[in-house]
């Protein structure tokens, strides 16, 4: 009877120092704070965009055309005397929302269709073929087929990209659930007569998910890289609204004389998949000690 | 053998009607009637109606994608309102260009991405892997049209060393063909290479660590011939699967990069296709991509069947 509070005790001792453990290795890794300090960054201008922002992304001014950077605008101004900095801040919105919802969405979808689909057989045959369908159209085409048909607007963007990266987030989720499904512990479960919906969720799940949190980095990353091309090929986020593609693609008709409208933007799109890039590596060395040699 | 090609080859079946079957929703979620477009803004209610009975449009969802169906396996693709020609003969016309593109990219990604995949393996942890590494890591984070803009500020505008965009067909002589590539094979090239060089030195590292190559090394063989000689070709089977994998994404790049240069390809075709609202082009245009991947990774399988007995006796997945 005594033994108990002791072990209670030592057990948050483990779990304590565990957590001291993860947190030293975290801020051991400069690849994973780096690109932590750029994601909270980058999160911080879309949230507060309207605060940072120091013109109206919308405004047009006809004597302000095609300015360099400079003091009064410090990223330059486009073809219609539009503030850039502002543009780019508003942009971030646009590309930190579509792809945190993206990642939000295909993350939930995938965990679903991949835990299942590892547990049933016959579902498998089923989920599995249709993920191979969708995942023999690459990423791009499929997103622009889906927008052509669906019409141009930020939502249908998140929708059309959903479609494309679920399939890649339950392939990984299935395999790595197949994994854990051969695990003596589970064998045991089953045979103490756990029921499915208990052992997909209370003891499946729980262990995929650091592989869920790194896929979500990279999915996140992915959708900035297609969101962006969607709307520099037209099929993105409509014109006036601001976002990083339609800029550089508004950019690439004055190419020789205003460099700052590709170079800029292109910048903020590079940083961003480059810190989640980092971030999801740093995470999956941290995560997983496997990979870890 | 035998089994295994037919096994492959039948599990190509479900796939490709999974294909269909998006293809064919794409086409039902485009918005407006096909009849009324067909037929213009003044044509009455009746003539719609009409029209669409003829078109098979009022049969159900299932008798629609049967006899569509029926019509890509002959390979009618549709009509493009625009073009006023089958979409088949609009993809062909247009494919020139991007498969020259592509293959002059990966050519040039393989050449590139595999030796620096394997000097980064073989000098793990230096100073070369790193670099190596950190370049990789832009590779994948730069999205392919902004990497084609700033190689044209670059070496097209500022240096002045190659075109700024434009397309000569090979007729017209392989130097000329190339020069007018360079620029967009390097853009497409550099992405592919980053893909490439990552899993080659992943899979080389799988290897270097295998008893047979510690073997090699220890009967005296030297050190670059059993890099070569023997890990390259076993670490050969992962990197086979992506160059054969990141096929769409290759001509999806090239699509893309099209636009930055004017190439007319595949990429100006669905471009303009959009913008004109022309939709069975793009989803012909779509399906037969998809079509072409599977088939490339179908024949990319059957490779490691020839290759690795491993894999024909038991393969899942």
């Amino acid at each position: 009877m005594e033994a108990k509070p002791m072990e209670t005790q030592s057990i948050n001792q483990i779990m304590k120092a565990r957590r001291k453990l993860v947190i030293r290795r975290m801020l051991g890794n400069h690849a994973l704070l780096f690109g932590m300090l750029i994601l909270i960054l980058f999160g911080v201008i879309a949230i507060f965009a309207p605060l940072i922002a120091t013109h109206d992304p919308y405004a047009i001014d006809a004597t302000a055309r095609l300015q360099p950077p400079n003091a009064e605008h410090l990223f330059g101004t486009d073809k219609l005397g539009r503030d850039l900095f502002s543009r780019i801040v508003y942009g971030t919105q646009s590309s930190m929302i579509v792809g945190f919802s993206v990642a939000l969405l295909s993350s939930f979808f995938g965990l679903i269709i991949g835990l299942y689909s590892a547990y049933y057989q016959t579902l498998d045959h089923v989920l599995m073929r249709i993920v191979d369908g969708l995942m023999a159209f690459p990423a791009i085409l499929l997103a622009i087929a889906i927008m052509a048909a669906m019409g141009q607007n930020i939502f249908n963007v998140t929708i059309a990209l959903s479609i494309v990266m679920t399939p890649v987030v339950a392939r990984v989720i299935r395999s790595t659930a197949l994994v854990i499904k051969e695990q003596t512990y589970i064998e045991a479960l089953r045979a103490l007569g756990a029921g499915s919906l208990r052992m997909i969720w209370k003891h499946v799940a729980p262990n995929t998910i650091s592989q869920l949190i790194v896929q979500f980095t990279y999915v996140f990353a992915i959708s900035i890289i297609i969101e962006a091309s969607l709307s520099f090929l037209g099929v993105g986020i409509p014109a006036p609204e601001p976002s990083w593609g339609n800029i550089i693609y508004e950019g690439k008709e004055v190419i020789y004389q205003s460099w700052w409208m590709t170079v800029i933007p292109g910048a903020f799109i590079v940083l961003s998949v480059l810190a989640l890039n980092l971030f999801g590596d740093g995470l999956r060395d941290l995560l997983d000690p496997h990979a870890r040699k | 053998m035998k089994a295994y090609i037919i096994r492959r080859v039948l599990s190509t079946i479900p796939v490709l009607l999974v294909v269909a079957v998006v293809v064919f929703f794409l086409i039902h979620l485009t918005p407006g009637d096909p009849a009324a477009v067909i037929l213009g803004p003044d044509a009455t209610v009746d003539e719609i109606n009409q029209l669409r009975e003829e078109m098979g449009l009022n049969d159900p969802i299932f008798v629609q994608f049967v006899n569509w169906f029926g019509k890509i396996i002959r390979g009618d693709l549709g009509w493009s309102v625009y073009m006023k020609m089958p979409v088949l003969d609009a993809f062909i016309e247009k494919l020139g260009p991007t498969l020259s593109l592509a293959i002059f990219a990966q050519i040039l990604a393989i050449v590139i991405a595999i030796p620096a995949g394997i000097i980064a393996a073989n000098f793990r942890g230096t100073k070369k892997d790193q670099a190596i590494m950190t370049f990789t890591l832009f590779g994948i984070s730069i999205p392919n049209f902004l990497l084609a803009l700033l190689l044209v500020l670059l070496f097209a505008v500022h240096l002045q060393w190659f075109p700024v965009a434009g397309y000569q067909p090979l007729s017209s002589g392989l130097l000329n063909h190339l020069e007018y590539l360079v620029l967009p094979a390097l853009a497409l090239g550099t992405i592919q290479a980053a893909l490439i060089a990552r899993v080659t030195r992943a899979s080389m590292l799988d290897v270097l660590n295998a008893n047979y190559i510690k073997t090699a090394r220890a009967k005296g063989l030297r050190r670059t011939v059993v890099i070569w000689k023997h890990a390259l070709k076993n670490a050969f089977i992962p990197i086979l699967t992506v160059i054969g994998q990141s096929f769409g994404q290759l001509i999806a790049g090239a699509v893309v990069t099209e636009t930055v240069f004017n190439i007319p390809g595949i990429g100006q075709l669905i471009i303009n296709a959009i913008m004109r609202r022309d939709f069975e082009v793009i989803q012909g245009t779509v399906l037969l991509i998809a079509l072409s991947y599977v088939l490339i990774n179908l024949i990319v399988d059957l490779m490691y069947g020839l290759f690795d007995p491993r894999v024909r006796l038991n393969r899942r997945n």
